[in-house]
């Protein structure tokens, strides 16, 4: 029996889903993942956050700001499936097996054969950075379902109200989407209907709009500036190119050269190459077809993008756009552009996000590169892509041990016991063993969210140090010998156990390894107690 | 006619702005020379003299040198031009630039008879003239410089072969690429395979005589030969590849621990390779000039980057030459090897090959550009005049990164100040019975200068024979001895007792603030005035 395309993709969509589903607490969660989870628990059973703030627009995390929409998407699947991996989880499966079916919708845009939108969407389904940021509450899949989906409907040149709604709500799922989506908008109408008809001026000018009032709200918020410096402006910010320029001016003044020329060689004009490079530093091939994200926060450890053997393909299909693909398939390679331009401004580090992105795009690059190869070669390729993100994806020892730090498996037990003890002691735990340890214990726990508040109505890269009864310990505090009636039990890193030992004999009831087997944190069993 | 005469004007203009910019105050800058050009010259220099290097072996076909075993070609090729030219600092650095100025002619045929387009080669000298990884290494007396003209010749010669069908052509090449291999290691692995790619890809050309093809073959496989043997019968050859094998990366060390071996050298390997491809190290700092994070200089100016991108949708969609695109393909996904397979994360010296290619692909990208202003006559001069600025300030740039910042920013990877160091232990000769020198130095960390020993005996004109029968390893930790110097590590605790001696060493091997300061009769510095090392006087 021959399967129709139909039949293909469906059976496509459900291996999608399936991988994406399986096992379903795998990744484990980074503390920032674990404080959406919580957080959408949270809202979903009492209408406030973590930090008890009825509805809140802007929420809380380590490194900024961060938009609503994915809170509230994971709250929506939370409210449906309760305080669970399978509920904080699902709605990301669903998205990220929905964008496979995007791919396999546009594809049909840019060649006439099924089998070309099969295999880019094959592609796409097996990306491991998408299965990956499908099995977590994250900005970055949702916006990249929400572009590719706006680009989808632009380019079928339908259903302009939907598109106006995906263009608000990726404004309110990350800040990237504010500086991506007016001139992605602008492109993608303008080129591909190779003219501004009405509905396209009326869509790039209406979004525009919104955007800017959107910033403008965000202007309004205290540390809103700061945080636009610090995450999406952080080249200006950054001291490196600062500091190097006058340096190197100054060696050209030292050595005689004269000043003017000293000041045009090496003026703010640097900022434009160092971003630029940057910028393209983010199509590194390494990236897509060598290691995506060795920390692991955002993919499997050690595989690209894609699968190493789909470089062939990707190269052909670089080759056949440039040689044999009409205007519209040439501009596809500009898309790439227009989705990661934000890279330019942030320095040092690469944003991956942006590579995220435009992965749908690639896919659909690299499905070109299949045209020429025949049914042997494509058969090769496409096994050995399988193969190797198999191995990957379900390389779970490895992953634990690749990610002790960014995913600390290991922090669960901890949590547990610190939380069960604090129901009949004062629990202190040390601030360094994870990034954050409130939200792992606000999510493996079952503590009452009501015991930590703090009254923070912006809080901006904010650290809660007491939940309930348990203290997180600083660097700052001091331990002493508890008093009689006194009941503390402390979980402590080797920073505070090295601290405590020059002080006092320390008996240590039990070790905490990490995932790599190394002791991690440790229990003491004599009287400290903290400040 | 005189389209021709323009032409070969044309040509000789930018191969004398090329050698200018190769010869242009050579002795000055590099600041010094470093380990690399010290031990070649003294190895040359006893070779010359005595016909062994200066640990005796005999016509060496592989240089122990600083335990790095350096590939023959280069010092041989010193040896030679000692012969005429003496034993100066000039003598090493002279085969450098004349390898690197013989290199634009060389791109000039080499493009000549891949695009048919003599405009095309000579953007494509002007960028190699103007290149800054083709001056940076062809001014550092770099080995490499030689191997690539000999590629490039070799190539050109094979391309010939395949226009005219002549055999001569065919040995040509068998000779040239012979040749190369033995200049630089990295050569040695990739020439055979860039050949094996270069004769699949023109298979129809090779296929039709093969007794005519298999003599030109067998001299290559002869040249080749002795270079064959070293490999598997000299054990300093295999450990000389297995140091500067990626295996030796701390960071793939860490990622073994939690991975199946085999599968993280490959996902290690495979990821530094495509890094290789990484724009920021191409175009921003890959030659490492400075430490100023991303200000530097990259292998290629950063302007030429646009008409990189040209050049590619250029080529593509030329018609025809079918082969050549992928000869290209094949000389860029090859030549990266090397560096992609090596300890280091990013090593330009190995993948010059590659910035060579890009270099011709980006002339072809502004030959298109100005094709394509041809017929726009109204923007024509007024782009070709911001075009024109816009290199030469890229180019001032570069200037400046070389002759100013460079040196103040990295002067200790020269091993500077050796050079004073040395001149001034001659200068105390007399004066002590033992001089001992510690070339532990650093400005931001320690390391260990392994040349020493060919510092102080080329600044001391110590004459090759003695040097060989005089060298000796001491008892102490890494000690060298000859003559009455003493090169290895100071302890000052145990050292301090010693009577009518000169020691040298850096902060990083002396207690300073315990050691009187009368007794300090000398401090060197490192170029941007940073002390490196003092002379202590027992």
């Amino acid at each position: 029996m021959k399967l129709n395309n139909s039949w293909l993709i469906i059976l496509l969509l459900a291996a999608a889903f399936l991988v994406r589903l399986f096992p379903i607490d795998f990744p484990v969660f980074t503390s920032d993942e674990a404080r959406i989870a919580f957080r959408g628990y949270t809202l979903a059973i009492s209408g406030k956050d973590e930090l008890n703030r009825p509805f809140p627009l802007l929420f809380d995390s380590l490194d900024d700001y961060q938009l609503p929409a994915v809170s509230y998407l994971t709250a929506f699947g939370a409210f449906l499936f309760g305080k669970s991996d399978f509920g904080v989880r699902i709605p990301f499966i669903l998205i990220s097996t929905i964008i496979v079916l995007l791919i396999y919708q546009i594809a049909k845009y840019f060649n006439p054969k099924p089998f070309f939108w099969l295999i880019s969407s094959f592609i796409g389904a097996l990306s491991p950075p998408l299965i990956f940021l499908s099995k977590t509450p994250n900005e970055t899949i949702v916006l990249t379902f929400i572009l590719t989906l706006i680009f989808y409907l632009l380019i079928t040149n339908k259903r302009l109200r939907l598109t106006i709604i995906a263009v608000i709500a990726a404004l309110f799922v990350s800040k990237f989407a504010w500086f991506i989506l007016p001139p992605f908008l602008f492109f993608t109408v303008y080129s591909f209907n190779k003219k501004l008809n009405r509905k396209g001026k009326l869509l790039v000018g209406l979004s525009t709009i919104i955007t800017i009032v959107v910033i403008g709200g965000f202007l309004t918020v205290p540390q809103a500036s700061r945080s636009l410096s610090e995450n999406n402006f952080s080249i200006f910010s950054d001291i490196t190119v600062k500091n190097g320029l006058e340096k190197l001016r100054g060696q050209g003044a030292e050595s005689g050269w004269p000043k003017f020329v000293d000041r045009i060689l090496f003026n703010k004009s640097e900022y434009l190459q160092v971003g630029f490079l940057h910028w393209l530093s983010h199509f590194n091939p390494a990236i897509f077809f060598g290691d995506f994200d060795d920390s692991g926060e955002m993919s499997f450890s050690f595989i690209g993008v894609f699968a190493k053997v789909l470089l062939i393909p990707a190269i052909f299909g670089i080759f056949f756009i440039i040689r044999k693909g009409g205007s519209r398939t040439k501009l596809l390679l500009f898309i790439f552009l227009s989705l990661t331009f934000p890279g330019l401004f942030i320095y040092p580090s690469l944003s991956l996000e942006l590579n995220v992105l435009i992965i749908p795009f690639v896919a659909i690059l690299i499905a070109f590169g299949f045209i020429g190869f025949n049914k042997r070669v494509t058969g090769i390729i496409l096994f050995l892509m399988l193969f190797e993100t198999i191995i990957n994806i379900f390389n779970f020892s490895s992953e634990f041990k690749n990610t002790n730090t960014m995913r600390p498996i290991w922090i669960k037990k901890i949590v547990v016991e610190a939380f069960n003890s604090s129901k009949q002691n004062f629990v202190a735990i040390s601030d360094d063993l994870v990034s954050d340890v409130v939200p792992f214990i606000e999510w493996y726990t079952d503590i009452d969210s009501k015991n930590n508040f703090s009254h923070i109505k912006w809080p901006y890269k904010f650290r809660q140090y007491n939940i309930g009864n348990i203290k997180v310990i600083g660097s700052g505090d001091n331990f002493h010998s508890c008093g009689k009636d006194d009941k503390e039990m402390v979980f402590i890193s080797k920073r505070d156990l090295s601290k405590i030992q020059h002080e006092f004999e320390v008996k240590i009831a039990k070790i905490y390894p990490d995932s790599t087997g190394e002791d991690k944190a440790y229990l003491l069993s004599n009287s400290i107690c903290i400040n | 006619m005189h389209k021709l005469k323009r032409r070969y004007i044309l040509l000789l203009l930018v191969i004398l702005l090329g050698s200018f910019l190769r010869f242009y105050r050579l002795s000055d800058f590099p600041v010094q020379l470093n380990h690399d050009e010290v031990s070649q010259l003294y190895d040359a220099i006893s070779i010359a003299q005595t016909g062994r290097d200066i640990y005796g072996n005999f016509l060496p076909l592989i240089f122990p040198s600083v335990n790095d075993f350096k590939p023959p070609f280069y010092t041989y090729i010193t040896s030679i031009f000692y012969l005429f030219l003496g034993g100066g600092e000039l003598t090493i650095k002279l085969p450098g630039v004349l390898f690197g100025s013989l290199i634009i002619p060389a791109v000039y045929l080499f493009v000549l008879k891949l695009f048919k387009k003599w405009q095309i080669a000579i953007i494509a000298t002007l960028f190699t003239a103007l290149s800054p990884f083709e001056i940076f290494f062809s001014r550092k007396s770099f080995e490499n410089g030689a191997g690539i003209l000999l590629m490039l010749l070799g190539f050109t010669t094979l391309l010939i072969y395949i226009e005219k069908k002549q055999q001569r052509w065919l040995f040509l090449a068998a000779m040239l690429l012979g040749a190369a291999l033995y200049t630089y290691f990295s050569h040695a692995i990739i020439i055979p395979l860039l050949l094996i790619s270069f004769i699949l890809i023109f298979k129809n050309y090779f296929s039709s005589s093969i007794k005519k093809h298999l003599f030109a073959l067998l001299l290559f496989l002869a040249i080749s030969l002795p270079l064959l043997l070293i490999a598997l019968t000299n054990s300093n050859a295999r450990y000389r590849s297995q140091t500067v094998f990626v295996t030796q990366s701390v960071n793939l060390g860490k990622l073994i621990q939690y991975e199946n071996r085999y599968k993280a050298i490959l996902d290690f390997s495979f990821n530094r390779y495509l890094d290789q491809f990484n724009p920021e190290f191409i175009f921003g700092n890959g030659l490492d000039f400075t430490n100023q994070g991303p200000l530097g200089m990259g292998p290629i100016l950063f302007v030429q980057l646009p008409f990189l991108l040209l050049g590619v949708f250029y080529i593509l969609r030329l018609p025809g030459l079918t082969g050549q695109k992928k000869l290209i393909l094949a000389w860029l996904l090859l030549g990266m090897l090397p560096s992609g397979l090596t300890f280091e994360p990013h090593s330009p010296h190995r993948t010059t090959m590659v910035f060579m290619m890009l270099n011709i692909i980006s002339a072809a990208g502004l030959y298109s550009f100005t094709n394509w202003l041809n017929r726009r006559p109204n923007i024509k001069f007024a782009a070709l005049g911001v075009l024109i600025i816009a290199f030469a300030a890229n180019f001032i740039y570069f200037i400046h990164m070389y002759f100013v910042n460079f040196p103040f920013e990295k002067s200790q990877y020269l091993h500077y100040p050796f050079k004073q160091v040395a001149q001034f232990a001659w200068s105390q000769y007399g004066d002590f019975d033992q001089i001992i020198f510690d070339p532990q130095f650093g400005e931001s960390a320690p390391v260990i200068g392994t040349a020493a020993h060919y510092f102080l005996a080329y600044y001391g004109n110590y004459p090759p024979a003695k040097f060989q029968k005089e060298y000796r390893t001491g008892q102490k930790p890494r000690e060298i001895l000859f003559d009455k110097f003493s090169i290895r590590k100071v302890d000052f605790q145990e050292d301090r007792f010693l009577k009518n001696t000169l020691i040298i060493a850096s902060g990083w091997s002396l207690p300073l603030e315990s050691i009187d300061k009368s007794k300090i009769i000398r401090t060197f510095y490192f170029y941007d005035k940073q002390p490196a090392f003092y002379a202590i006087k027992l």
